[in-house]
């Protein structure tokens, strides 16, 4: 962990509480910037107390909730294939789009602000929300290109959202004080204001380089079991934050339930995320990521369940606190297994790509909250199965990873060797073959001596059929058989 | 953006069943039994359809047409605003829940209206209205048994 990560020197100067809040270089301008997206989306949220929403029937609004939530589905789908040649081909594309950003929102609300207790409200707030997304996705692309040179993107994610959080925090006594003095129509623009300050901030950001200035090979993470496990991970967890999110807004509105819980099964959720801001660094040291992935995936299930069975309000709060916490542990992890296992190089593309798919998973689920119209315990209960199934895939393919990931002790043949056994019980039986022949090949190179067994081999997988699962599975199980034979008779030095 | 635009501009997806009448016509029976506006302490006014549901174009008229003083809150189901959970639930001195059915496109134009204040005082009316040269205007209001609102008690 950096010098600026540490919380127990903040109080020793006001350098490095500065620099504990916002980072050092580049960080800190990004830092800020995301500050002022945080505090203009608390007064809009704020601000949307005040529109038709809260004086419209539940099952009037469901409808056009949903028909804007499947549009701002579209842009990303749209966005995943395009954003890579977006970073390579548009100099300075990434950060100048995030200034856009900033732009649109600003206009947007300005217009809000005027149509606030209209069916406007509809298209201009899902409006702001896919400007707003696009902001993330893009926002998360550029933190590894402005990092410092401590390259911890875990500490510099936790960074971001730890003082965003504060920036909401406080932003948010300003926003409710301006909407109870005023209306819902000053605070939108009051957030106009603080969008076009955010756009001012982010402006040097321009000059940041995304493009790649070495051949990537971006594939290659995802298609590592971890990363790729983690981004499911993530993905689940972000699914449950949509669902969540739009399920709690209807079904306390349409329960006998005061309005007032909503606003604190909302700010619940806000705690406990900045709260794993905090935590999710402590906890990065004491065990690696899989084991956070566990921790969020069963104790947001537990929360979901308990909630269920014993609902009321209390476990209500308790269960979005839970849900907030767990979600923020989870990006944590997520932002470690990347940092670990990805060239820095490609992490722009890949988190780009990661968010999009990120954001369409929050936006799917949110949808299916819409239309499931269940009551808020029976929701918590659908959403409890899903994290608990969530869970055991995650604990199953955590089983698998361990099995991959071979002691460095280990010699080559027989590390090898535990892949060709794991990628044979996975049905992967001709990359079987061919891992089990690599170690084959380094045991016949050390013993400087050629196995005829080998050869037989050899020339059996390229004459096999290779949609004949029984006989790969067979020739798998032999060429297995023929490496700890071979590592028997020749032991590794 | 444009995409946006244009699905805010559309109608409901699903349109209500039934043929009724327009937004115009809701309002003029509603303003027969909601409190007088009072800009200072606007009083709740819950209004619920008996019949079919009213759509968020017909519903947004009808705030925009009653809401200047008074806090006018469409519900789908009486309950969570006569239940006792609830604590800004209708009571005589605070809010005033309102049900109204479909008032039909063809004449007579005649609604059920009932009007539940209190566990004590739900109150049933048939109202008619006629079309008039600024709109509508209600031309009776026979008293009846009140059906829904007194049972959700």
């Amino acid at each position: 962990m950096s010098s600026e990560d540490d919380v127990s020197l903040v109080g020793r100067s006001p350098g490095l509480a500065v620099a504990w809040l916002f980072g050092v270089g580049r960080m800190r301008r990004l830092t800020a910037t995301h500050c002022l997206h945080a505090s203009a989306e608390t007064f809009f949220t704020v601000s949307l107390a005040g529109s038709i929403f809260f004086n419209v029937s539940p099952d009037a609004a469901r409808p056009r909730v949903l028909l804007f939530l499947v549009v701002t589905m579209a842009p990303f789908i749209v966005l995943v294939p395009l954003i890579g040649p977006l970073l390579d081909r548009v100099r300075g594309g990434l950060p100048r789009v995030l200034i856009a950003t900033f732009a649109v929102r600003a206009v947007l609300v300005a217009l809000l602000a005027e149509y606030l207790r209209t069916l406007l409200l509809f298209p201009l707030a899902f409006g702001v929300l896919v400007v707003a997304r696009t902001y993330t996705v893009c926002k998360n692309a550029l933190v590894p290109m402005v990092e410092g040179s401590t390259d911890d993107l875990v500490s510099s994610n936790a960074r971001l959202s730890r003082t965003a959080s504060i920036a909401g925090t406080l932003a948010a006594g300003l926003a409710v004080a301006i909407f109870a003095s005023s209306s819902g129509a000053w605070t939108l623009r009051a957030a106009a204001v603080v969008y076009v300050l955010g756009g001012v901030c982010a402006a040097p950001l321009r000059h940041v380089s995304t493009r790649a200035r070495e051949p990537r090979s971006s594939l290659v993470p995802v298609f590592r079991y971890d990363v790729s496990g983690a981004i499911w991970d993530m993905t689940a967890l972000r699914a449950a934050a949509g669902y969540a999110a739009f399920h709690f807004v209807f079904s306390i509105r349409a329960s006998d339930q005061p309005t007032w819980l909503l606003g604190v099964v909302i700010l619940a959720s806000g705690v406990g995320g900045f709260i794993g801001t905090v935590v999710a660094p402590t906890l990065r040291r004491r065990v690696d990521e899989q084991t956070m992935f566990t921790i969020a995936l069963i104790g947001a299930a537990a929360a979901m369940l308990g909630c269920g069975f014993l609902y009321n309000r209390t476990t209500l709060i308790m269960a979005s606190f839970v849900l907030g916490l767990t979600t923020s542990i989870g990006r944590r992890a997520l932002d470690a297994t990347v940092q670990r296992h990805t060239p820095r190089v490609t992490r722009g593309q890949l988190y780009a790509r990661l968010e999009t798919r990120l954001e369409l998973a929050w936006v799917a689920a949110a949808c299916l909250a819409v239309v499931s119209r269940a009551s808020t315990w029976v929701g918590v209960l659908g959403l409890a199965a899903f994290l608990l199934v969530a869970a055991a895939v995650h604990i199953r393919r955590r089983r698998i990873i361990d099995l991959v990931d071979a002691s460095s002790t280990t010699s080559l043949p027989d590390r090898l060797l535990f892949r060709s056994q794991t990628l044979t019980d996975l049905g992967y039986h001709d990359e079987a073959i061919a891992v089990a022949l690599s170690a084959a090949t380094v045991l016949d190179a050390a013993a400087r001596f050629t196995d005829p067994e080998i050869d037989d081999l050899r020339n059996s997988l390229t004459a096999t059929d290779p949609s004949d699962e029984s006989v790969l599975q067979r020739q798998a199980s032999d060429a297995i058989s023929l490496v700890r034979r071979l590592i028997r008779a020749h032991p590794a030095r | 953006m444009v995409v946006l635009a244009v699905a805010g501009c559309s109608r409901d997806i699903a349109p209500p069943g039934g043929d009724s009448a327009g937004p115009d016509a809701y309002l003029a029976v509603l303003d027969e039994f909601v409190p007088p506006a009072d800009v200072d302490d606007p009083p709740a006014v819950f209004v619920v359809s008996l019949g079919e549901p009213l759509s968020l174009d017909d519903q947004v008229a009808i705030i925009d047409g009653l809401d200047d003083g008074r806090d006018v809150e469409f519900v789908d189901d009486p309950r969570v605003v006569i239940d006792d959970e609830r604590e800004d639930r209708v009571s005589s001195d605070s809010a005033v829940l309102i049900g109204v059915g479909t008032i039909p496109s063809e004449p007579p134009y005649t609604v059920r209206v009932e009007v539940y204040r209190s566990e004590n005082d739900v109150e049933g009316r048939l109202v008619t209205l006629v079309p008039s040269a600024g709109g509508w205007a209600v031309t009776a209001s026979e008293m009846v048994l009140p059906e829904v609102l007194a049972h959700e008690q």
